[in-house]
């Protein structure tokens, strides 16, 4: 009987525990939100070391550069307040913002404009390369008063502002020792620990310049189990999760979830090994290309969404994307079989698909195109492989026929997806070789103008369609599923996460 | 010669894995092919066309299960050949002779024993690349250690007995004594290890697949089946149920048979008689 006396106590104890919580929700929501992360931050926290895509999607928000891209691709001032840009594009003069501080409250001085510049061009004397071979171009930097710097180029960039639009061109100050692990940054939000496969927690930084965060804690768990992120979703231990498969998406109760759709901005591809026999014929890549049925895969992989790309260009490109390009291969089994016909197999061959078995969306595809591609003649093997083995022998060995990735950018330039196509590009892990399209990138390249460089970009793009350089699909959809008691996500052009713009419903 | 005598539990066990080979033979006579895609079917739940329901590419859950078994079945019988032949030579060798051969052998088995047999294959699988002939190769070498383990124990015990005496007395040569005097004295061990070991593979294949390092898509295997079901659990649970309730009752026969009263007395009987 006492037991049964103490049973009640304690389920009526813990009732009222549940339903006090219940009653602040919404000043909680305010306070703080947890977000699902797939894999664990095992980076440096130096932002110029910082390798995985993952950690600099969310360190976005703690680090900043002289620009930073806004959500609609365009770069606007961050710690810098302004540029000016000489005549003869060769010079870049910064003015630093008023008042800025660093998350440690020290304010960021001209010195660590010039200190952190030079890190990350490279030319610090620590014997590091520069994080991106474009800053290799940056010749001087010269300090010409207590508020403005000058960064001075080798040769013309157009492209050379979006370079320094991104987490790897980030304002760090001189005086940290040990930029390996403590974080010190300009951004919205403050690095705060990390405890290792668990979490990464962030906090709102008060004396932000600009409009900072709304909500004020934000934790980053690590769900490295895709199966159970639904759960925890559906459980409330998570608020938000970015980058949802299909699967995971469906089973979210709509009611108590909005989520939103953007695209994962990159290129995904049957990337062809130009070196594999068949592959060498353009007759038989373009009727590969007619043989594939885009909207198909789009069906079977994200239930219709996604967008056409048709070249190596992804629509939130902007002015260098042509929606034309998308149109150009529209499935046609005649069409496809006439041009196998005219190739010098005309039977048909045998060809493998090697693809990283973690990526569901890419094993998916490479399912969809055996099937496709069976039907004029193509027997396509799928051969699944863990990340590192295709990263050892598909990108860098370079040891495959065919493969189905997806390409990122770096940044905003056109650069960053197109140079990979050149016939000595160290990264041009299809072997891709064509004298027309190295004459259009070097033009390109070398252009002085913007409007010149995206004339010749964009021919480069064409001609990835015309010589049907590879199968290329979609840019894959992204899903973010966010809490309904929170609102706001927005999806950016390049692999971010902005929490600013995330806040409470109230 | 007389009748081995079945306790019920073999009987039931015999019977539910007659049932499951009749399964398995009976997706030959299954119209849908394994992977034929259907955007009209996505995720279609059970039917009379398609009983089991449909996948997430509009192919038969039915005949995927029945493939899919039918792969799984054979990887892990022929891994277990592999696995019991070596392990049954090498333990026999060891607990038979003993000595210099029992300690080179022994110690080489401790260390294979030591590396968990999941990982020796995803070794295994890693140097020789992934397909069904690999990881049937893989499994069967990582059955060998613990094999070879009870094969030596056995072999040990016996070799002290009055009849091997009296046949090395006879002259009779080693292998025969092995293998035609010794090993069916060892039945009883040899049988729950062949069935443990079965029962083994079966998830460890399943285990390789999940890992997109078994059977390569679009062939299926149970293991495929169900870490492509797991996904759509909530949505579509049929996906994952079918071939689940296949494995469960495949894993529970063999269970039946190998376990309970066991084939000693049935043969122990037959050798009094």
């Amino acid at each position: 009987m006492k037991k049964i006396k103490t049973l009640v106590l304690f389920c009526l104890l813990t009732l009222t525990t549940v339903l006090c919580a219940c009653t602040d929700d919404k000043a909680k929501a305010s306070e703080s939100i947890t977000i699902g992360i797939a894999q664990d931050i095992d980076d440096s926290l130096d932002p110029h070391k910082m390798v995985a895509a993952g950690t600099k999607e969310i360190f976005f928000n703690v680090f900043e550069g002289l620009v930073k891209p806004d959500s609609d691709g365009n770069i606007v001032p961050a710690v810098a307040e302004s540029v000016e840009v000489s005549e003869d594009k060769l010079s870049y003069t910064f003015k630093l913002r008023k008042g800025i501080k660093f998350h440690d409250g020290k304010a960021v001085t001209i010195e660590d404009l010039e200190y952190s510049i030079n890190k990350f061009a490279g030319r610090d004397g620590s014997g590091n390369a520069a994080v991106s071979s474009a800053f290799s171009n940056i010749s001087e930097v010269n300090i010409l008063s207590d508020d403005s710097i000058e960064i001075k180029l080798a040769s013309p960039d157009p492209a050379f502002l979006s370079y320094l639009a991104s987490v790897e061109a980030a304002i760090i100050p001189k005086g940290n020792a040990t930029p390996d692990t403590v974080a010190i940054g300009t951004g919205p939000y403050k690095y705060v620990s990390r405890s290792p496969l668990q979490n990464v927690v962030f906090e709102r930084f008060d004396s932000y310049w600009g409009e900072g965060g709304n909500v004020k804690n934000v934790t980053f768990k690590i769900c490295t189990n895709a199966d159970t992120i639904a759960m925890e979703l559906e459980g409330g231990t998570i608020d938000m999760c970015i980058h949802l498969t299909k699967g995971q998406k469906m089973q979210l109760d709509p009611q108590k979830f909005n989520v939103y759709e953007g695209t994962m901005n990159l290129v995904q591809a049957l990337y062809l090994n130009h070196e594999f026999e068949p592959f060498n014929d353009v007759n038989v890549r373009k009727a590969m290309n007619y043989a594939v049925d885009v909207n198909e895969i789009m069906d079977y992989v994200s239930d219709g969404s996604g967008s056409k790309v048709g070249t190596s260009i992804y629509p939130n490109f902007g002015k260098y994307f042509d929606k034309d390009l998308t149109e150009v291969y529209n499935p046609n089994l005649d069409t496809a079989k006439e041009l196998m016909a005219k190739s010098a197999y005309p039977n048909g061959f045998d060809m493998t698909i090697t693809v990283p078995s973690n990526y569901d969306q890419h094993v998916d595809t490479a399912l969809v195109l055996k099937s496709q591609l069976s039907q004029i003649g193509i027997n396509a093997e799928i051969k699944e492989v863990d990340w590192e083995t295709w990263l050892n022998d598909v990108y860098f060995g370079r040891k495959y026929d065919a493969t189905v990735i997806g390409v990122d950018a770096a940044n905003l330039s056109a650069n960053a997806l197109l140079s990979r196509f050149t016939s000595d590009a160290s990264d041009n892990f299809t072997n891709y070789s064509n004298a027309a399209y190295d004459e259009a990138f070097k033009n390109a390249v070398s252009s002085a103008d913007d409007e010149t460089a995206t004339k010749y970009y964009k021919e480069c793009a064409e001609i990835l369609n015309s010589d049907a350089a590879n199968v290329y699909i979609q840019d894959l959809p992204d899903f973010v599923a966010l809490n309904k008691k929170y609102e706001g996500y927005t999806f950016y052009p390049l692999y971010v996460l902005d929490l600013t713009k995330i806040k409470a419903v109230q | 010669m007389k009748k081995i005598k079945l306790n019920n539990q073999k009987k039931v066990g015999i019977i539910i894995i007659i049932f499951m080979i009749a399964f398995v033979l009976l997706g030959f006579l299954n119209p849908h092919p394994f992977d034929l895609m259907n955007k009209d079917l996505k995720l279609a739940g059970p039917s009379f066309s398609h009983l089991f329901g449909c996948d997430e590419f509009g192919r038969d859950i039915l005949k995927r299960t029945q493939t899919g078994m039918g792969i799984s079945v054979a990887i892990s019988v022929f891994s277990v050949l592999i696995g019991t032949f070596f392990g049954t030579v090498i333990g026999a060798l060891c607990g038979y002779f003993g000595g210099i051969v029992d300690e080179v052998l022994s110690s080489i088995i401790d260390v294979l024993f030591a590396v968990p047999s999941l990982l020796l294959a995803l070794v295994f699988v890693s140097l020789f690349g992934s397909g069904y002939l690999q990881v049937t190769l893989a499994l069967g070498i990582a059955i060998v250690p613990s094999f070879a383990k009870m094969m030596r124990s056995e072999f040990k015990k016996q070799r002290e007995l009055e009849y091997v005496k009296m046949a090395k007395l006879l002259k009779i040569p080693t292998a025969r004594i092995l293998f035609v005097h010794i090993l069916p004295n060892v039945t009883e061990t040899f049988l729950n290890c062949v069935f443990i070991a079965f029962n083994n593979c079966i998830l460890a294949e399943a285990g390789l697949s999940f890992l997109g390092i078994g059977v390569q898509p679009p062939l299926a295997s149970i293991g495929t089946l169900l870490s492509d079901g797991g996904g759509y659990i909530r949505k579509a649970p049929f996906m994952v149920f079918f071939p689940a309730l296949t494995l469960i009752l495949l894993l529970f026969g063999i269970g039946l048979l190998s376990s309970g009263e066991s084939f000693h007395h049935a043969y122990s009987k037959r050798f009094k008689d």
